[in-house]
């Protein structure tokens, strides 16, 4: 019994974290990496595509990252979950998820991954065997991937008994972050992508006071919005209030029924009867002839 | 030799078939009418989703706030305000009550950000003040709120006159909540 009880109100904290994590922004998946706060370098991030690939290609496993600035509300491990499900991964895939204006990330995987690398080890990705927290803390986001990527293939040449090498630029910018000591707060001089470098170098306001940094993900939804409105008024375009009721269509076949039913009342078999004793057999005639004119004026 | 129908009954029958005609077209027409209207409101990307929107916002706002700001009571009213715009249990009335004081609250924090010394040093939460009051204003520009609200007038005014409305009130069709 109490396990019933206990059931249902999963059941139910489920359903209703369901419907209180429905509204947060999704990037679109635009495969291994999905950076919409534009806060990679651009050597990085191809450097992260081509090892995601290398990764698939040894491994069967799908790797993907996604870089939003903001989480809407939930926790990093909520969004990425939430993430994964709405991008559709597979059971081998992993998502590793940073919330640049957050400085909060988490991983996500489906149940082979899982199996194979562990949630221990992968949560030790970010926190101990990589420099990965203390970077994205410091907002060194290229160096923070490097390093995180660095120890991730350490792992899978482990898991999977494999010798897949780091693309050069990731070795590179995970060497960099090593050797630069960085204050607290400042910082590095990683490259980065353009909308974190208009970030941190500040950019000049318009006169309305709206600023021109505004991620993808978000002008996205602004346009999806206007599109719903746009679909409504256009819905109302073809078709005005008051076009309810039964239509022409409707009316037509209601006149058919009621036809048919009155064709069984007892006035109008009688009539029937009557015609047939007057006029027996007389009908077929008159059909065959109407055919025939029908197929001789045609021929004409 | 067929049964033959009383001509009373074939009055009834027709009679019963052309009210189910009248009552499945007229619920089925304001049926559809009323999905259009609610697709505005709580269909993907509809009212209740702006509404959402603008309360993560709220949220982004005070993540940014909260590393200037420790345990500021108008941080938490923020918070309050952005959770009931997130939560989708709420009623339309009380996200319109929220939505409404949302503004000033951004207001509110974002001016005692403005006097947080580390705030004034931190280029990248200036930028991210900008940006997240920048798609504020975006949202709202949408005017999502007076499109639902002129639809949802509009379906209620054809639900309360004449005859089919009469008909579709009767057989349960009810009418659009305004956003107000």
């Amino acid at each position: 019994m109490k396990k019933w009880i206990c059931g249902v109100l999963s059941l139910m904290i489920v359903l209703i974290s369901a419907f209180a994590l429905a509204d947060a922004r999704m990037p679109i998946n635009r495969g291994a990496l999905t950076d919409d706060a534009d806060v990679l370098s651009s050597e990085l991030s191809s450097a992260i595509v081509g090892y995601a690939e290398d990764v698939k290609n040894e491994t069967d496993m799908d790797v993907y990252v996604a870089v939003v600035h903001f989480l809407d509300g939930l926790d990093a491990q909520s969004y990425a979950n939430q993430l994964f499900k709405e991008w559709e991964l597979n059971d081998n895939a992993v998502l590793l998820l940073c919330a640049a204006g957050e400085d909060s990330f988490a991983t996500a995987m489906g149940k082979k991954a899982e199996n194979k690398l562990s949630k221990q080890n992968m949560d030790n990705l970010m926190y101990t065997s990589s420099d990965f927290a203390a970077s994205i803390g410091r907002q060194e986001y290229d160096g923070a991937f490097a390093k995180y990527f660095v120890a991730f293939n350490d792992l899978i040449n482990k898991r999977f008994d494999a010798s897949l090498k780091l693309p050069k630029a990731i070795s590179k910018a995970a060497d960099a972050g090593t050797a630069e000591e960085v204050q607290p707060g400042v910082t590095s001089s990683f490259s980065a992508g353009s909308l974190w470098s208009q970030i941190i170098s500040g950019v000049p306001e318009f006169e309305n006071g709206s600023s021109v940094l505004i991620p993808g993900m978000w002008s996205q939804t602004v346009q999806d919005v206007e599109d719903n409105s746009s679909y409504y008024t256009d819905y109302y375009q073809d078709h005005s209030y008051g076009e309810n009721g039964i239509g022409v269509g409707g009316w037509i076949i209601l006149i058919i029924l009621v036809m048919i039913i009155f064709s069984q009342s007892h006035p109008v078999r009688r009539a029937n009867n009557r015609y047939k004793k007057n006029h027996g057999g007389r009908g077929w005639l008159y059909g065959l002839l109407g055919v025939a004119l029908i197929r001789m004026f045609r021929r004409r | 030799m067929k049964k033959s129908l009383p001509i009373s009954v074939c009055i009834l029958i027709s009679l019963a078939l052309v009210l189910f005609g009248l009552a499945f077209g007229t619920v089925k027409g304001f049926g559809d009418d009323k999905q259009q209207v609610t697709q505005l409101l709580s269909g993907e990307n509809g009212l209740m989703d702006v509404l959402a929107y603008r309360g993560a916002d709220g949220h982004n706002l005070c993540v940014v706030a909260s590393r200037h700001l420790t345990d500021d009571p108008d941080v938490a009213a923020l918070s309050q305000t952005a959770a009931i715009l997130t939560d989708g249990t709420q009623s339309l009335a009380s996200k319109k009550a929220a939505n409404d004081q949302l503004d000033a609250a951004v207001q509110t924090v974002r001016t005692k950000l403005l006097e947080s010394p580390s705030f004034q040093d931190s280029l990248r939460d200036q930028q991210y003040l900008a940006m997240l009051e920048g798609d504020l204003k975006n949202l709202t520009a949408t005017d999502k709120v007076s499109l639902y609200n002129q639809a949802a007038e509009g379906f209620n005014e054809q639900l309360f006159k004449g005859v089919p409305g009469w008909i579709a009130t009767l057989l349960g069709v009810k009418p659009c909540e305004l956003y107000q």
